[in-house]
Order: C-alpha cells, then structure tokens, then sequence
C-alpha cells in the first residue's frame, strides 16, 4: 500500500510568482546590471588554437595602453594544487577548475582563455586585448570522441591514465575513465530473445542556452571583506571555488546572488569570479566581466556530444530478456562528462534482470563540459528508447504497452543498484495511453514518437530562515537562486505549516553570509531539499509560538495545537480561551521573550526518483527535409505539485531543449578545430514560432520521504525529446534515426538514401 | 550484520567482483571504517565516492545514520545534476 496524498490548502495552488513584477518591468536585477563607484571593465582573451602550448605571453604594450588599470594571464593565479574543493554537488579537481578558467601551460581549446585585461572601458579592454602577444606552438587536435580514444591520438594532457581498469595502464591516453554497471547474464538473456535490436546512435554537443550570458561584478578588499555579485546556480560553491583558487579562507568572500537569466546546469561552475577579482586586487578598482554570446559558445561548457551502442532482446510476447549499452561521451579538455549518470540512467525505467553498461569518458579539444539538464541521461535515453521503439515494430506490439510490461515499479532493483520505492513510471505510461493525444489521427508525411526518461533527483545539504516581523508578516530567507520558481514553493510551502495566508510572506535569497552554506540549485533539489528546509524552519516558528501560548494561558505546551494561523486549545480540557493567531504572538513578541525566528539546517534525504513519457507527432517536408513538432504531449510523476504552473513550465522548458537538441543545435568545427556557429544565428534553438503548444500531464504519486509527497521536476523532461522527436521522424520517413540533429540537410540525405 | 550492495564497478577494485555481502557497522560511520578492514581502502573511497541508499531510502551522506541488522545498505555514485 503505497503513501496517500497528503491534503493540503495551500500547496498545489497557483500563486503569482514573487519575481514576476520585477521580470516584466526589467527592474530585476541580473549579473550584469550590477554598478559600483569606480567599477572598471575586464575583457578575456581567448586562445584561437584547438591545442597549443603557450611558449610566451607578453602583456606590456597592453599595460601601457592609457585607460589600462591591470592585466592578468595564468602567471598571476597561486600555484594549482593536486587537491578537491567543494562545488556545491560534488567535489571538483581543484588543478582542472583552475587551467579552465586560464590556461597555464598549453590552451587545450579554441575559446580557452589565456588573459584578462581590466580598463575605463569595455573598448579600451578590448584594444588592449590586440596588444597581447602569445607566442603559440601550435599541436595536433583533436575534436571527434572516437578519434580521441585511439592510440595515436594526440593527447592533451600526459598524466591521464585510464582509471576504473585494473591493472591501471601506463600509458597515458585521452580515456579519462571507465565504467561499469552489470546484473545478471547478458549472454544468456540474448539467447532467450526472439528479436535482437543492436545500433549505435551519435548525439552532438549542444549548449545550454541560456538567455543571460555569464557575468560577475567583484571588489577585492585589502581587510578581508571582498565580495562579489553574480549570477549563478549556487553562490556558496562560487564561493569556495573562487577562495580556493585565489588562497582565500570563505569568510573573506561575500557572494551575492543576482537574478539568474537560466542555468540549466552551465551556471554551477566558475569562469569570470577568481578572474575579475584578481583583476580587482591588482587594480584596487571593482571590476565587471560580462561574456558575449560568442564567449558563452566558445568558452562555458555545453554537454557532452556521445556516441551510444545499444542492444536489446525481448521475446515475442515483449518481456525484455537482455540490455547492453557502451557509451562514450565527450568530456571537453579536462574530466568529467557526465558518462557515469548516462550509465545509471540507461535502464532506469526498466526491470531488467540480464544488463550490462559500459561507459568511457573522453578528453578532447572542446570547451570542458558543464552540467546540462539530467546530465548524461537524454543520450542513453534516445539510444534506449529508439531500439524499444523499434522492437515493438518488429514484434507488432504497442510501444507504450512494451514499456509497460518492463516498466519499474517498487521494488525493482535498479542497474545502478538502488531498489526503488514508491514510483509512478506506470502511471505516467498509463497517463500516456489514456491520453486523446495518444489515439489521435496522423496527416500526410507525420508521425508519432513516444518515449520515456527517469532522474534520479537528489536531496543535500540545505538551510532556510524565518523571520516572524513585528506586524504579523513573515519573511522567508532561502539560500538558493530561483532558477525555476523556487520562492513561489517555499512561500507556498511555509503558508501550509504556519496556517496563514501566502499573501502575508515574503521571499529574499539570501547571501553567503546571512544564512548558513546549502548546496547548488541543480539536480532537480531545491522545491524537494530546501523546501524540506524550510517546512522545518516554520515549524520551528510553530512550535516557539505554541510554547508562547502555553506561557500566556499558564498550560502545559501539549495543551496547545496551530491550526489556521493561531494557536488553540487542544482540546476543552485545557481550558476556554480564545485563540491567539500569529499576528497578536507577533505583535508582543518582544514582551515574549524577543522576535521569533525559525531556523533549520538539514541533509535533505528521500528524494524520489522522477518518470516521465512524451508523446511527440512530427511533420516531414520530404523535399527540404524540415521537420516541425506538431503536437507534443509531456507527462510526468512530480509526486506533488506545489505549484503546478512552475511544474508545466518545468515539463515545457525541457522538451523545447530537447526537441532543438534533436532536430538543429549542434557545434559545428572546422579542420583548425574552431568552432564555426559561435551564434544563435548559426547555432538554431528552437523559437517559440518552431514550438506548438506543449501539452502537460502532471501525476502525482507521493515521494514517501517528502511531507507533501513532492520530488523533483526539472530534470526529467529533458530526457524523451531526443527518442521521441526521432521516433516520430523514423516513422514518418520509414528509416530509423541514429544521429542528431536530425538538421535538413542529415534527413534529406537519409531520405534519399 | 548490514547487507553491502556495491555497483560493478566498485566491486571489480576492491571485492573479486562480490557485489552483495554483509559486513558489521552499527552506523554508516562504523561501516566505512569495517569495509576499510576487510576490504583495504574500500570504506575510504566509499566514503568519497558514493551516496548511500538505506533501505530504497537515498540518504547521501549519513555518518552517524544507525543501521539495524536487516538493513540494505547500497552505495550509488555521487549524482551531480544540472
């Protein structure tokens, strides 16, 4: 018997969001719009080499340029050390983060940046950025995965060996790692199919996206009280990051956290803050850096482009008998692709007994990728779910009735060991099959994908603050960036515990140093972890209210209960009084003992894995080879909407990546290894002209673990588009899709054969 | 005795490829620092490496979460989301 639905009154409703006002009237403020007395303006330059080594750099004739106050190449950072630093989610490798941000010895990419200038003026940082002289030697590149893992590619860095095979090799290669996942036998699982579908599909690098370009304002002080503004995922990690960099303690860093323009992942990470604040420190002046668009492409990470084999076995009657998958994913010039999620999440949604998967993550000369929306998982998805796709073809079987004769339910185990609890995959598949959408009739040259996609979401470290003000209002203090509509949650939610109307709180972000260190807004956490936080932040303002209560009424503290904003009697024994709501213990507070304050620090635990099915119809012009989305349907277990607006937006925003990630974005290089489409020009997201109206289907199968059920959203929809946007077009055209995008000039020249 | 759910991975490096076995530990704490005994450098990197799974419940990283005798403790990869 699976957890009920908890009854709420105020999670689940349709608030107005409380950055509305300020985003439509362009009085948000963003990191760019940040102005100090004084401020200077910093350009980068950036290496225009896929891989050289940096034999010279010569700052002078830049440095004498009037209206120049500084300049800064790797020379000037501390030394990097072999340690890890705290970067929000996990540790990072201190060394990497810091050749990233500027190159030391050789620039691994075309965009790596190995100087930084700051002057009176953004035109002036620009001319003086001419004036540097780098003296290149310049190496062999390589760009392709495939190519990067043979023997003799060139290799960028000499002390890579390949971890996760025993015996370690000793010989160097651009194979960062491998691993592993198994259960079972897959051999004998492939002998027991009556069908065998094996293909390798090849997805492409694509960038996050976001509106708002990486920007960062910072002011160094000589008595440790430097600070900096910017917009990112999570101050505090560009917090430990830029003060393990730069030989800082944390307290002598003050990060404030600007309205983010989107993130989708590519804003956990630092690429401007240690800079502009060295810059600042060198020049005694605050300094802004703000990246161009063409910047953003070349020099902040976008995801891994991969190359995915897939082999599944079912028998004829749609039990899945056996799964192997081998991906290889594009890490960028240093570790860490997301390949090991791509592993975990491969047959997620399935029960599975005979799995195995393989992954390898590769260093070539790109930009390092950055985190990108279920990081990993969409690739492994579109290869899964276009070889389940394709076997329901060859056993004439529904698509969605396959899926759910495998599907994972509650205690499936799965591949990457964790046995599930209660989940709502088959009600997102049941969803998907009931839905008009569904059985709706195709037109001429269309058709009609499904597939399904999971994340694991993830809990973590999280604080929250309560403010009970004098006059019976209510501030909340959270410590994480509103990417997706967290303060709209967090009022909602903290309405719910304190009984009063949302109208009566509002919601600040808090600094790094007014409220205690939480971890990033990513991995689909902050509505599930520091939503957490805060329902137990107010019901520490609750119980600090009753035991006042109790005081005044001269009763025992269990003789109180809060129910709608007040406390009362908890039953007629304790006595007849009236109720006290929350404004009248506000208003003597100070006769009470002083102002309450709630606090809360937690690690958040419980999250419940996300589900979700796509149903996606697609049209095919056979002679140009364009593709639109007709009609697009999203359907996905949250557990528990608190707010279901953000919820759909969530479902919606991450189909129209994955449908741009599907059919156009790419980055496209040349022979030298330049990036070649370093624009929304040349790199085509899709507008909101591309897009129909995305349907939304919100289910909700409580997360156990959560007081109001809730898991996490954001993550989710990104992963069916790929297979589901191919799917449709591999039924249209009659010829199964392997590699994205799937761009006019790919599906013409498959059309034509 | 707490039962040890390992990924493949981590069982090639550190078990001969026993991915399920018990091991003693009243706490997560206690049973890092057994593996670490019986399996040397396995409760380390453990410890650095993985969240923890108690029960189908993720709890990430729980030092001091006690463990009883029929618990399943299964460590995943960290996840970094985007």
């Amino acid at each position: 018997m699976g957890q009920e639905p908890v009854e709420t009154k105020w999670v689940g409703k349709r608030i107005v969001r409380p950055d509305g006002v300020d985003k439509v009237t362009g009085r948000a403020n963003f990191g760019a719009d940040m102005n100090l007395p004084g401020m200077l303006e910093a350009k980068i330059l950036r290496s225009p080499h896929a891989h050289a080594r940096i034999k010279k750099i010569d700052t002078s004739k830049a440095e004498a340029l009037k209206g120049v106050h500084a300049v800064v190449t790797g020379a000037d950072f501390p030394e990097l050390k072999a340690a890890s630093v705290d970067g929000g989610e996990a540790q990072v490798n201190l060394k990497d983060l810091g050749e990233n941000l500027m190159a030391r010895d050789k620039a691994l990419y075309d965009g790596h940046a190995v100087a930084a200038v700051a002057a009176t003026s953004a035109s002036i940082a620009n001319d003086a950025l001419d004036l540097i002289e780098v003296e290149y030697e310049l190496l062999p590149h390589v760009i392709d995965v495939e190519a990067a893992m043979k023997d003799d590619a060139p290799l960028l860095h000499d002390d890579m060996f390949t971890s996760g095979v025993e015996p370690q090799p000793k010989k160097p290669s651009n194979i960062a790692a491998r691993m592993e996942f198994g259960a079972g036998d897959t051999a004998k699982g492939f002998a027991e199919a009556d069908v065998i579908v094996e293909r390798t599909f090849r997805t492409a690098a694509t960038h996050q996206g976001y509106i708002e370009p990486h920007a960062a304002v910072a002011e160094w002080t000589e008595d440790g009280q430097s600070r900096i503004w910017c917009s990112s995922q999570g101050h505090f990690a560009i917090r430990s990051m830029t003060t393990a960099l730069l030989d800082m303690e944390e307290a002598e860093l003050r990060v404030m956290p600007a309205e983010i323009g989107g993130g989708f992942g590519g804003k956990t990470t630092i690429y401007l803050e240690p800079v502009a604040l060295l810059l600042s420190k060198k020049s005694g002046r605050p300094i802004r850096i703000v990246m161009s668009r063409e910047e953003v492409f070349r020099g902040s990470g976008p995801t891994s482009g991969s190359v995915v084999k897939t082999k599944i076995g079912a028998t004829n009657d749609g039990k899945i008998t056996a799964g192997e998958v081998e991906l290889k994913y594009e890490a960028g010039a240093y570790a860490g692709s997301p390949a090991m999620p791509g592993c975990m999440t491969a047959f997620a949604c399935y029960d599975i007994e005979n799995a195995k998967v393989v992954g390898y993550d590769v260093v070539s000369n790109r930009p390092k990728c950055a985190a990108y929306r279920a990081p990993g998982a969409p690739m492994t998805a579109f290869a899964v779910e276009s070889v389940l796709d394709e076997i329901s073809e060859k056993i004439k079987m529904d698509p969605v009735e396959l899926r759910m004769k495998n599907a994972a339910k509650e205690g499936t185990r799965a591949l990457y060991g964790a046995k599930f609890k209660q989940i709502g995959f088959e009600e997102t598949l049941k969803a998907a099959k009931d839905h008009p959408h569904y059985s709706a009739p195709l037109g001429p040259n269309q058709g009609r994908g499904i597939a399904c996609g999971f994340w694991f979401n993830i809990g973590g470290e999280s604080t929250a603050n309560i403010n009970v003000n004098p006059d019976g209002s209510v501030t909340v203090v959270s410590p994480n960036p509103d990417i997706g509509g967290s303060r709209a949650s967090m009022v909602l939610m903290a309405a719910e515990v304190l009984g009063i109307d949302p109208e009566k709180i509002r919601i600040t972000i808090g600094d790094t140093a007014s409220i205690g260190y939480s971890g990033l807004t990513g991995g689909s956490r902050v509505t599930f972890a520091v939503g957490m936080a805060v329902v137990e932040a107010a019901k520490d303002v609750v119980k600090q209210l009753c035991e006042r209560a109790a005081k005044i009424w001269e009763v025992d503290f269990e003789g109180v209960e809060w129910r709608d904003g007040a406390a009362h009697p908890a039953s007629t024994n304790v006595g007849d009084f009236d109720p006290l709501t929350l404004g009248d213990l506000a208003a003597q507070a100070g006769k009470l003992g002083g102002t309450v304050v709630g606090a809360s620090s937690i690690n958040a635990r419980g999250a419940g894995p996300g589900f979700g099915t796509h149903i996606c119809d697609v049209e095919v012009d056979k002679e140009t080879g364009r593709v639109d989305v007709v009609r697009y349907t999203a359907i996905q277990d949250a557990g528990k909407a608190v707010h279901p607006s953000y919820v759909e937006g969530q479902m919606q925003g991450g189909v129209a990546q994955g449908v741009g990630w599907a059919l156009n974005e790419e980055y496209i290089y040349n022979d030298d290894g330049q990036l070649e489409n370093p624009g929304f020009l040349d790199y085509r997201v899709p507008v909101t002209s591309d897009m129909p109206m995305i349907d939304t289907v919100i289910v909700e199968v409580p997360n156990p673990f959560h007081p109001y059920g809730v898991r996490g959203v954001g993550e989710v929809p990104i992963v069916p588009p790929l297979a589901a946007v191919a799917n449709a077009v591999s039924h249209a055209v009659e010829k199964r899709m392997e590699q994205l995008p799937i761009s006019p000039p790919r599906l013409l020249s498959i059309i034509d054969g | 005795m707490a039962r040890v759910v390992l990924s493949t991975d981590v069982a090639n490096q550190f078990t001969d490829q026993v991915t399920e076995f018990e091991a003693e530990g009243a706490t997560v704490r206690a049973l890092y620092r057994a593996l670490d005994k019986s399996h040397p450098g396995l409760g380390t990197f453990l410890e650095e490496s993985t969240f923890v799974v108690i029960n189908g419940e993720m709890v990430q990283d729980a030092f001091l979460e006690p463990l009883e005798d029929d618990s399943e403790v299964v460590f995943v990869p960290k996840i970094k989301g985007g």
